[in-house]
């Protein structure tokens, strides 16, 4: 068994199957974060799609082979936050709504039920809560992701807990009266 | 652990991951799969999924008859890939033996000796022929853990064969496509520094080989051709031709409606050959990208080779035919088929 650190040297100096190798083990995580962004299937199987082949381009650049999940990650990010933009210019006035009106929560087991709210999220909060509490890592590891300062990271932690949180108790009700004034 | 953060596990958990579809996208990706393509979009040129960097690994497994045998048993490697390799199972190669430049660079480590035989570079693709001399069995095809780069050019497309000699070991070609952005270089640097070489099982040789060598640019005649055909929404551009000793260059376009691709997502334009002389000829493609201002995304411009060219054709007739494919909903594809081109040589 050939381990990671070898098999992304091997990429690094040109060998393919060893780059396919290290993407089959990624794309389980490399779909579930363009999903996230992109809310379908379709879409994120193309963001899913365009990150391979980004690798493909510039694998010979990753200068340290440690950072390869860390690169990755980063490409798909990048490329997904890039559709996102692209889309946002042609959405149709008649198809912006306020969400639906959300009954405060009880328990959590019905807020878990309400689990669009992550999707609902600001991209910049959505990137640093998934990579901070589903992939673990650390502050310092993100920042060198998203290739922002640590502060930043730290401060869109605690802004995107909290507006998660703010979302999970039926805040919508609150916000939409607010924008109505 | 706080709601918020079992909300955060939940709705990634929740995520159902398609497996089967992911792995098929890097197969193709990775592989040609005429038909089968997902877009690449890429700011100023966009280079196509399935040709760029497909590894091609063939099998090097053939059954020579006695005769055959003996006649291979006399040629010796070293010096004599090309023709070994076009004496056993690809006559397409018999002319490189002449006219490739000689590289004669050998790289001894861990008791393997790798040679860098000879070596062809015509303008769209680096030919190599290759030795491995070791008394160890990798099997009938095994694998170099990376194949050679080219200095400061990336490469778009790649592979080798490797073929089993008996009493040596192996020998094979490696064909390199670089993905040139402006012009062609009249030279280049190829640099390869293998660390081993795999079986098709468990066997492995580590070791230490280093190759860097240069290559010139082989003498072309380049011909302008600018002739158009066109069907069911897709015309096929040929631009130039540019013949070297060794090679026949074809470089076409493929321009699509842009209304075709409402339906379709994909297309992607071939061609087979024949001569004046009755030779039929395979012409597969180097590779293929679009400019930022094409107007479609699939208005592609490509390169294509013949490498055995009858030397007494006075003409060759190109047949070009389009796979165009849906890939989006239920995947589809059909051929549509062109005019014949010809051109005089």
């Amino acid at each position: 068994m050939i381990n990671k650190s070898k098999l992304v040297k091997r990429a690094i100096k040109g060998d393919q199957l060893a780059l396919q190798q290290l993407l089959q083990d990624e794309q389980g995580k490399l779909y579930k974060m363009a999903f996230i962004y992109m809310k379908n299937e379709d879409d994120a199987l193309e963001v899913f799609q365009q990150t391979v082949l980004e690798a493909i381009e510039s694998i010979h650049q990753l200068k340290n082979p440690d950072y390869f999940s860390t690169w990755l990650t980063r490409i798909c990010i990048n490329i997904s936050l890039q559709e996102i933009r692209k889309r946002k210019k042609v959405v149709m006035l008649d198809n912006l709504s306020f969400p639906e009106e959300v009954e405060e929560r009880t328990s959590i087991e019905e807020q878990l039920d309400l689990s669009d709210v992550l999707y609902e999220l600001d991209e910049k909060y959505k990137s640093v809560l998934i990579l901070r509490f589903y992939y673990d890592q650390t502050v310092k590891q993100i920042a060198q992701l998203l290739e922002c300062p640590e502060g930043t990271v730290k401060t869109n932690i605690h802004r995107g807990l909290a507006l998660l949180k703010q979302k999970m108790k039926g805040a919508y009700k609150d916000d939409r009266r607010e924008k109505s004034y | 652990m706080t709601d918020e953060k079992k909300v955060i596990k939940k709705t990634m958990d929740d995520i159902t991951v398609p497996n089967q579809k992911l792995e098929n996208i890097l197969e193709r990706t990775f592989k040609k799969n005429v038909g089968q393509r997902y877009k690449k979009r890429r700011r100023t040129t966009r280079y196509i999924a399935t040709a760029a960097l497909a590894i091609l690994l063939l099998s090097g497994t053939v059954a020579f008859n006695p005769v055959m045998a003996n006649v291979l048993g006399q040629i010796p490697i070293i010096g004599n890939v090309f023709s070994y390799i076009s004496s056993a199972t690809k006559p397409e190669y018999n002319k490189f033996s002449q006219l490739a430049t000689p590289i004669s660079h050998t790289e001894e480590s861990n008791g393997v000796i790798i040679t860098t035989d000879q070596g062809v570079f015509d303008g769209t693709t680096i030919t190599l022929s290759v030795s491995i001399q070791t008394k160890e069995n990798l099997g009938d095809s095994p694998m170099f853990d990376s194949i050679p780069t080219i200095k400061d050019i990336p490469l778009s497309n790649g592979g080798y064969n490797l073929e089993k000699v008996e009493g040596f070991g192996y020998a094979g070609i490696i064909q390199l496509k670089p993905q040139f952005d402006e012009s062609i270089p009249e030279n280049l640097t190829v640099i390869w520094n293998p660390v081993a070489i795999e079986g098709a099982t468990s066997e492995r040789i580590e070791g230490d080989w280093n190759f860097n060598f240069n290559l010139e640019k082989a003498q072309e005649n380049i011909q302008l051709i600018n002739k158009l055909v066109s069907n069911e929404g897709i015309t096929i551009h040929v631009k130039e031709t540019r013949q070297t000793d060794l090679t026949l260059n074809i470089f076409y376009q493929q321009l699509v409606d842009p209304n075709l691709l409402n339906e379709w997502t994909a297309v992607e334009a071939e061609m087979m050959a024949s001569d004046n002389l009755g030779n039929v000829y395979e012409v597969p493609y180097n590779g293929g990208f679009a400019d930022a201002d094409a107007q479609t995304p699939e208005d592609l411009q490509w390169s294509a080779t013949i490498k055995d060219l009858d030397p007494n054709a006075t003409k060759i007739i190109l047949h070009p035919f389009a796979t165009i494919s849906r890939l989006d909903k239920e995947p589809t594809s059909k051929i549509v088929v062109f005019d014949e081109i010809e051109i005089e040589l």
